[in-house]
């Protein structure tokens, strides 16, 4: 059996790409987070299209999103060390994970992977503000 | 079952809506003369619980009293024998607590300028009264059942109303369905008062009314919000059920409680920053409730156990189906699950034959004989160096039809690797996943600070720390199977785990008390 895409690999793909662009972390924020995939899937609703949003009274909010990042965390493929907790650190089998696994998926399911770094390129300005 | 055009499907659920609304509010067998009195009720949990006549006219209906059919936390009295109670008992709790939330804020303003004024507390109490109605069989189970419907996704794809939970979205369609705007028009004429379904609908769904522009929040929040008054019951409810000790200071929560404009304007509730206390028990009391109770190994066993006798009602109803009087349940449609209620599911035990496999699975059931752990999966279990592998797994505890697919279809590859298609069948394994708790709730609170500004109550508390740990400790999946295949399924889920490149210890068997452990590291 071939496993579904899932929000999961979608989250991989983009820190990948993000690695790639010697990214080694992603904000941790909560609120930022979501704000921006929120504002990416507007943007991108084919490639985001497996994170859906829920209005809440101060930001919309993902839950593919939130258990997307529990998974990968508890997978060790990213980590939220302290002294810094406050960032998603990207960690080795994060890159072994997309080459293994989600890049064949993504690609399966019509997903492009310009566009995935498009996405990756897009969250980056957002969270850093770069 | 060949899928059905989109617009017949709509047709179809509005259909059903209204059906179930006609029988349960309209049905004039079940309408009384309307009360005169108040009705006092006495409340384990919160003592004193006053209902205003018009209330006790709705509660009285079959709508409302059809809630003492269904436990409030699905199968978990078959482990803590203690939760018994019912979504009616929690619905007159977060009636409770809505009042007490609102007069506590009521407190901080002059009592001729309230925050809540005289009618907005009426139909919040409209919108607790209907919160819970669109709840189904043993509560959350089924919701997840329901919400895959394809009438239940085709209406979600309308638009028509702001995505929510499907008994959230169940209850605010029905509140809003004709023979319940009909009855409500003659409460009104009756106590000459004025009710807002609108407002109430929209509440239920944490939809917020507007004024000038600005969103009042802290009305829905009552309702529908990070401390609101249905979490403020459930939390206290089923931990006092189960007998686990919870400490809650809500007296201190309710003192800290006002209203204050966001960054942006929207008025929303606030904590003091010395009721942050409270809400810190709260969402650490939430996170034993799951890993304790809720995602108990047996109470998870007996759930699969339940989805294992829909799914076969869904795709032989012919050989198992649920009636309620001369209707024939269909439960490929999302709506004729407001019709099962849990008596609904065992009174299908009591009246089939000794011989029907359909008596043994529903006996198997309601005598405990649930399904054990042939494999325990968590990040103790497998091997460390899995990531990748562990990843691809974990991930099917997101929900929807595809994970769930791939679920029921690694559950084949075990049944054909361990040999047993003739003895058992694919309904007897289970691979269990369970999806995190939320715990946004501190991300969506703001607190007032001794410095006079907002902050979010995250920033205050180390809430990451716990949800790390719950995810990296206290998550467990498993795979369940009967007792007498435990030691086949428990090799063949290790065979077909490592063709995907899975490796576990020897610990994943120990820990599901498999006779003789193995392991693939």
């Amino acid at each position: 059996m071939r496993m579904p895409v899932t929000a999961e690999d979608i989250l991989v793909g983009i820190f990948y790409h993000l690695k790639l662009d010697q990214r080694d972390k992603v904000t941790a924020d909560r609120e930022t987070l979501h704000r921006v995939f929120y504002r990416v899937r507007e943007r991108h609703p084919g490639v985001m299209a497996l994170f859906s949003f829920r209005d809440r009274e101060l930001f919309p909010e993902s839950s593919q999103l939130d258990q997307a990042l529990s998974n990968l965390d508890a997978a060790g493929l990213i980590s939220r060390r302290s002294p810094a907790p406050r960032y998603y650190r990207f960690e080795d089998p994060l890159v072994s994970c997309y080459k293994k696994f989600s890049k064949d998926l993504l690609r399966d399911a019509g997903i492009d992977e310009d566009e995935i770094d498009a996405v990756a390129q897009e969250i980056d300005c957002l969270t850093t503000g770069n | 079952m060949a899928s059905a055009p989109s617009s017949d499907l709509l047709e179809g659920f509005h259909k059903g809506i209204g059906e179930f609304a006609e029988e349960f509010v309209a049905n004039p067998r079940y309408r009384g003369q309307f009360p005169k009195e108040p009705k006092i009720i006495h409340d384990p949990l919160w003592g004193t619980i006053k209902l205003e006549p018009w209330e006790v006219a709705l509660l009285d209906l079959p709508l409302f009293q059809r809630l003492r059919q269904i436990h409030q936390t699905s199968l978990v009295f078959y482990v803590f024998p203690g939760c018994n109670h019912s979504r009616f008992e929690h619905t007159l709790g977060v009636m409770q607590q809505t009042r007490r939330l609102i007069d506590a804020v009521n407190a901080h303003y002059p009592a001729d300028r309230p925050k809540f004024e005289f009618k907005t507390v009426r139909n919040l109490r409209l919108a607790a009264l209907f919160h819970d109605c669109g709840h189904s069989c043993f509560s959350h189970i089924t919701e997840e059942l329901y919400g895959a419907c394809s009438d239940m996704v085709a209406f979600w794809e309308t638009g028509e109303l702001a995505r929510a939970h499907p008994h959230e979205t169940f209850s605010s369609l029905i509140l809003r369905s004709a023979p319940v705007k009909e009855l409500i028009e003659e409460i009104e004429k009756e106590y000459d008062i004025e009710l807002d379904i609108e407002k109430a609908a929209n509440w239920i769904l944490g939809k917020p009314s507007e004024r000038s522009g600005k969103k009042m929040h802290f009305e829905t929040q009552v309702i529908n919000g990070p401390f609101d008054a249905d979490k403020l019951d459930y939390i206290f409810r089923d931990a006092h059920y189960s007998g686990l000790p919870v400490g809650l200071d809500l007296d201190r929560l309710w003192a800290s409680c006002k209203v204050n404009e966001a960054e942006n304007g929207d008025e929303v509730l606030t904590l003091h920053q010395a009721g942050v206390t409270p809400l810190e028990q709260i969402l650490f009391s939430k996170i034993n409730l799951f890993a304790i109770v809720y995602h108990h190994p047996k109470v998870r066993a007996a759930e699969k156990m339940f989805q294992s006798i829909i799914e076969s009602a869904k795709s032989d109803p012919e050989r198992v189906c649920f009636n309620v009087s001369d209707r024939r349940l269909d439960l490929n449609r999302a709506t004729d699950y407001l019709w099962l209620t849990d008596e609904v599911f065992f009174s299908e035990a009591l009246r089939r034959k000794k011989e029907d496999p359909f008596h043994k699975m529903l006996h198997d059931i309601r005598y405990r004989r649930f399904f054990v752990r042939a494999l325990t999966i968590s990040n103790d279990t497998v091997a460390a160096e899995r990531h990748e592998e562990f990843m691809q797994l974990r991930k099917l505890n997101q929900p929807g039809a595809s994970t769930y697919r791939a679920k029921r279809t690694l559950a084949k590859e075990i049944l054909a690797a361990a040999g047993l298609e003739n003895e058992i069948g694919v309904g007897d394994i289970w691979i269990d996943l369970p999806s995190d708790p939320s715990f946004g709730e501190a991300d969506r609170t703001l607190v007032r600070t001794a410095a006079g500004t907002l902050r979010k109550a995250s920033d205050l508390f180390p809430l990451h720390y716990w949800s790390d740990l719950f995810q990296k400790h206290k998550w467990r999946g498993h795979v369940f199977c009967p007792r007498e295949h435990q030691q086949k399924v428990h090799e063949a889920a290790l065979e077909v785990f490592q063709s995907y490149g899975l490796k576990f210890r020897k610990a994943a068997g120990e820990t599901s008390h498999v006779p003789d452990p193995k392991s693939t590291v």
